[in-house]
């Protein structure tokens, strides 16, 4: 019966998330049915959670009934929406397929095998690894027990918790889970990790399969699932893969709206999905300044004359839907004073950061190690520094270079965190070094997809 | 560039199966999973918390009224408190740390006694409760 709840709850994501995709592309199909379906799933755990969130504000207690009703209106405009058009746009048509038949079957049987491995790893224990109870569980607990946001929550309860400034959508997602099981089941509860990477796969081949053949796609979705460090963080109870996972989708659908602008629902669910990151771990934050970085870039280089004015349309819609996802949060960390412990922004000045140099040496010591080290990463990290030696006339080329720049900008962000942290470096590097990795990896992998078409007939 | 890519490859798969065998297999991974599948959740959180451990806190969670404060002292040893800490905190949750606290968990030390506290439960010689007098 647990598992049914389980099984509904996840789909009450998916439900949620597809409502909000429907309205956003319901003028012009901008995603293939399964793009929809595993972008959904994030996107249906963000909007939910932001909606409990809001429930702090209102003042009133969380209920399952109550957190579904505005996704069964937004279904009913959706309907309305639907017959109104009479029928369903066709869905975007992903060109391509056949290949390799051993090789698919080979490639298939290595996602499913390391996919069914991550289920099994994240459901056969309950919550127990640090981060994941420290921080994030024993929030999902005090809310749950609660059976609300408190008034007194941050600025009381939160503070007997490690890092109370850490965002709360996975919490107030294990909160959810708890409160449509009826219980604190912190074992079904893991259930959202796996899924999460089965979602990011899932987008991962598709997103390829815009652009190459099924055992193309399905070579570098292998290659994804198979990383040792990819696959444990989908087990854990961390939210590096869920941040991975928005930073991911928020990335690559704004690659694709760099290719054909006329598609702006794609620039919205990039937005939508970099507030998410934000709302999911603070890093994410930094992600939605590379992208709106990666936004400037492609307006300062592609400007023509008479769209000035709908690129900063573009812009400030961008910057505006981040701002609107971000704002309550940003509101309560402001209003009850929940100060980050690593990282001091007033220590964000170029004096401060040239005074550090010594500490450059250390943080090359550190990825050099997770890059040579094939125990966590196989051989991705030296296949990539080989690519990039080897490319390197290419990686800056019309449909590559905004990935390219996503992968610098992404390492540049952490040596910066690196560089101005106030914790001590060889702690916060020891303890973060591999972590911060897997958030822009998925990134890589379709970097590599995107740079090898030419290389790979396959 | 092909057969480079092919060989990378190649060595990408041997290394997969390497680390899938020695994820499973070395880590004790395996022993650990047979253990799991076959306890409820509560026997579940009693494994990853260490079993004597667990008892301790079950003990305490029975006999601390809801929204106590508590403290630890615990002989570290060879194990690495710092983990199990956290999980009893979370476990013991709405039961909160204190530096002033109604009660003190004893873990693995032996004749702990603090003036102003009385044996309130025990499990045995190395794990009970004290409980400051006059606080319940």
């Amino acid at each position: 019966m647990e598992t049914l709840k389980l099984l509904i709850a996840v789909c009450i994501f998916i439900f949620a998330g597809w409502n909000i995709l429907y309205l956003i592309s319901s003028k012009k199909n901008i995603l293939c049915f399964w793009e929809k379906i595993f972008a959904a799933y994030g996107l249906g755990i963000g909007f939910i959670t932001l909606e409990m969130l809001s429930f702090y504000f209102l003042r009133i207690k969380f209920s399952i009934g109550l957190i579904i009703i505005p996704w069964v209106f937004l279904f009913l405009i959706n309907s309305v929406i639907y017959f109104k058009k009479g029928g369903r746009a066709a869905d975007e048509i992903i060109p391509g397929s056949g290949g390799n038949i051993v090789l698919n079957i080979f490639l298939l049987s290595g996602i499913m095998i390391e996919t069914i491995y991550a289920f099994f790893r994240a459901l056969v224990k309950p919550m127990e690894s640090y981060d994941a109870v420290a921080i994030y569980a024993i929030k999902a607990k005090a809310l749950y027990l609660a059976g609300s946001i408190p008034g007194n929550f941050f600025t009381g309860t939160i503070n007997l918790f490690a890092h109370p400034d850490y965002p709360l959508n996975i919490p107030l997602c294990e909160t959810f889970i708890y409160l449509f099981l009826g219980s604190l089941n912190d074992q079904l509860v893991k259930i959202i990790f796996p899924l999460y990477f089965a979602g990011l796969l899932g987008l991962l081949y598709f997103v390829i399969r815009r652009f190459a053949g099924r055992t193309y796609a399905l070579l570098f979705t292998f290659l994804l699932a198979a990383i040792p460090q990819f696959n444990a963080y989908a087990t854990n109870g961390y939210l590096d893969l869920p941040l991975a996972y928005y930073c991911f989708a928020s990335a690559v659908f704004l690659f694709i709206w760099f290719e054909d602008t006329s598609k702006a629902g794609l620039l919205f669910i990039s937005a939508v999905m970099a507030g998410l990151a934000g709302w999911t771990k603070n890093e994410g934050l930094m992600y939605c300044i590379i992208n709106i970085s990666l936004i400037a870039i492609f307006f300062v280089t592609n400007r023509k004359k008479g769209l000035v004015k709908r690129y900063f349309i573009y812009l400030s819609s961008y910057i505006f839907t981040i701002f609107a996802i971000s704002l309550p949060w940003l509101w309560i960390k402001v209003s009850a004073h929940l100060v980050n412990s690593e990282i001091n922004l007033s220590n964000l000045t170029p004096w401060y950061i040239l005074s550090q140099y010594r500490r450059v040496w250390p943080i090359i010591y550190e990825f050099q190690k997770q890059f040579l080290g094939p125990k966590k990463w196989n051989i991705i990290w030296m296949i990539f520094i080989f690519l990039l030696i080897v490319k390197f006339k290419k990686i800056f080329s019309k449909d590559i270079r905004y990935a390219t720049l996503f992968i610098f900008f992404s390492f540049g962000g952490y040596v910066l965190i690196y560089m101005i942290t106030s914790q001590d470096l060889a702690w916060h590097l020891s303890s973060t070094g591999s972590r911060f990795l897997i958030h822009f990896l998925p990134v890589v992998i379709y970097w590599m997809a995107l740079l090898l078409k030419k290389d790979l007939d396959i | 560039m092909k057969t480079i890519l092919k060989l990378a490859f190649i060595v990408w798969i041997v290394l997969w199966m390497i680390f899938f065998i020695r994820e499973l297999f070395l880590k004790n991974n395996f022993k650990d999973y047979k253990i799991l599948l076959s306890r409820t959740l509560e026997g579940k959180q009693s494994y990853v918390t260490v079993d004597k451990f667990y008892e301790l806190l079950s003990l305490c969670k029975k006999n601390m009224p809801e929204g106590s404060t508590y403290a630890f002292r615990v002989l570290e040893g060879n194990f690495d408190w710092s983990i199990y800490k956290t999980r009893a905190a979370y476990y013991l949750y709405p039961d909160v740390e204190s530096d002033d606290p109604q009660f003190i968990i004893v873990y693995n030390e032996p004749n702990v006694m603090k003036e102003g506290y009385r044996i309130y439960g025990k499990l045995d010689d190395n794990r009970y409760l004290l409980n400051k007098i006059g606080s319940r």
